[in-house]
């Protein structure tokens, strides 16, 4: 009676696109949060991109850019002999682009908060800048991890617009949630689209509301 | 300080109550929710319609399947041309529209668009990835997967086939090199060169396009007059043009 394929495949996906961010995001986060360079201003404009463009723009593109003749789509094809449109992992790539935002600016606040005199001081010690990082912003920037976590987990699990682009509606590698619900609503079956609605409200506050009550019990004193 | 506000304040606000009154003063009085697939044929016969009668007819585009939520939910709209009989159907079984109007206004006609010999490289599953419209929502799909069914070709779409919401989305995968084969209606393609195959009508039941008068248009007379028009031979001249077919007497 109900359906647990989307559910499973929302929160596969939410998963593998937060760890795949805090990989990617950690280190660009790191570099705003230290760089002088020019191009800080355009790498900080490019990765806020996806808050400001609509979904269908993104979709629009990445459908251009994924399809099998494209350099991507053909290299992608030549290396898994699947192609990036309609693949779970074309999602994922997808959702990583579009979730970009959400992982480096709560991290790159976070890092910038630590403060440079800190920083200093360990490096005066001759601390490695990898040290620094590790040893002493890490540590202090545990919140800021949890917050970009949690809002790219969040925002994967209500992504919705890019998918229905370049997803292609497939059950078990891209027919998430959002998808599955905008069916039901679609044909007037009502009773399914409040089953799966009432489980991603239901499950989305849960989430939301230990974090909450976690970030309360352990207040991290930071700067 | 205060005076560069209220500057910077009425240069924002003055534009903004411009367009707000620049908003349409007469509103249409003709309110025509249609399925997207049909909007530029319906762009058409509006006009034309209006040439005769007069009446401005305001078109709302969206899937059938959202127009009708939107319609159970309270929207205000006269008529409603669905790309299939069912939405129509549920509609007025529920109370939202006149099960007597109802009447079919076009017979939707599928093909098979891609490269190549698009017939041969179907049967013979010689394609990388085949499109059609989702089945559970678009009468198109519907379609599509019967013909699927009665080309006994089954196991060879199966895990190579992806779904767009509509015939729009699924044209677009095309388009843009997604898929090499797609299941599309004629209306979207007759005007290509690029070979498509006109699917016989025996492999699909026929795809009815209908329209219902919904209740805010039962008073409404200019409503009845569009519905009429629609079956009229002019109407059904613009109708077959644009690659539909119509049903024989009516």
């Amino acid at each position: 009676m109900v359906e647990f394929g989307p559910l499973i495949l929302t929160l596969k996906l939410s998963l593998v696109v937060t760890v795949l961010l805090l990989f990617i995001g950690t280190p660009l986060a790191w570099w705003l949060s230290c760089t002088r360079s020019k191009l800080k201003s355009f790498i900080e404009a490019l990765t806020a991109l996806p808050l400001v463009l609509p979904p269908t723009v993104l979709g629009f593109y990445l459908l251009i850019l994924f399809n099998p003749t494209s350099p991507i789509g053909s290299f992608w094809i030549n290396i898994t002999g699947e192609s990036l449109s309609f693949s779970f992992f074309g999602i994922v790539l997808a959702s990583v682009i579009y979730s970009l935002p959400f992982m480096v600016q709560p991290l790159q606040s976070a890092f910038e908060n630590v403060g440079f005199e800190i920083r200093e001081a360990a490096a005066s010690l001759r601390a490695s800048p990898l040290d620094v990082f590790i040893k002493i912003v890490a540590p202090l920037s545990k919140r800021g991890f949890l917050t970009a976590s949690i809002l790219t987990f969040a925002h994967t699990l209500g992504e919705f617009g890019i998918i229905l682009m370049v997803g292609g509606n497939i059950p078990g590698r891209t027919k998430v949630m959002s998808i599955a619900i905008y069916e039901h609503v679609e044909t007037l079956d009502y009773n399914q689209a409040h089953i799966l609605s009432g489980m991603l409200l239901v499950f989305s506050f849960c989430v939301l509301f230990l974090i909450y009550t976690f970030n309360r019990r352990h207040p991290l004193n930071v700067g | 300080m205060f005076k560069k506000i209220n500057y910077l304040l009425i240069s924002f606000l003055a534009p903004l109550i411009g367009l707000i009154s620049c908003a349409p003063k007469n509103e249409p009085v003709l309110k025509v929710a249609v399925a997207t697939n049909f909007l530029t044929t319906a762009d058409t016969l509006v006009e034309v319609f209006k040439r005769s009668t007069g009446i401005e007819v305001l078109l709302i585009s969206g899937s059938s399947g959202q127009l009708a939520t939107q319609v159970i939910n309270g929207a205000p709209y006269d008529i409603f041309l669905s790309a299939d009989d069912v939405y129509p159907s549920k509609l007025s079984s529920l109370g939202f529209a006149d099960a007597q109007t109802q009447l079919t206004y076009a017979l939707g006609q599928l093909v098979l668009y891609g490269a190549g010999d698009v017939e041969q490289n179907l049967k013979s599953g010689n394609f990388y990835k085949l499109a059609l419209a989702n089945p559970k929502v678009a009468p198109y799909g519907l379609a599509a997967d019967r013909v699927i069914n009665n080309l006994n070709i089954r196991s060879n779409v199966e895990g190579r086939t992806v779904y767009g919401q509509n015939v729009g989305q699924v044209y677009g995968f095309v388009k843009t090199g997604n898929a090499d084969l797609a299941f599309v209606a004629l209306s979207q393609v007759k005007d290509i060169k690029k070979p498509y195959w006109r699917i016989p009508q025996i492999f699909y039941s026929p795809i009815m396009q209908d329209a219902i008068l919904l209740r805010p248009g039962l008073t409404n007379k200019a409503a009845h007059d569009f519905l009429n028009f629609l079956s009229s031979d002019e109407a059904r001249k613009i109708i077959i043009k644009s690659g539909y077919e119509v049903p024989q007497n009516g």
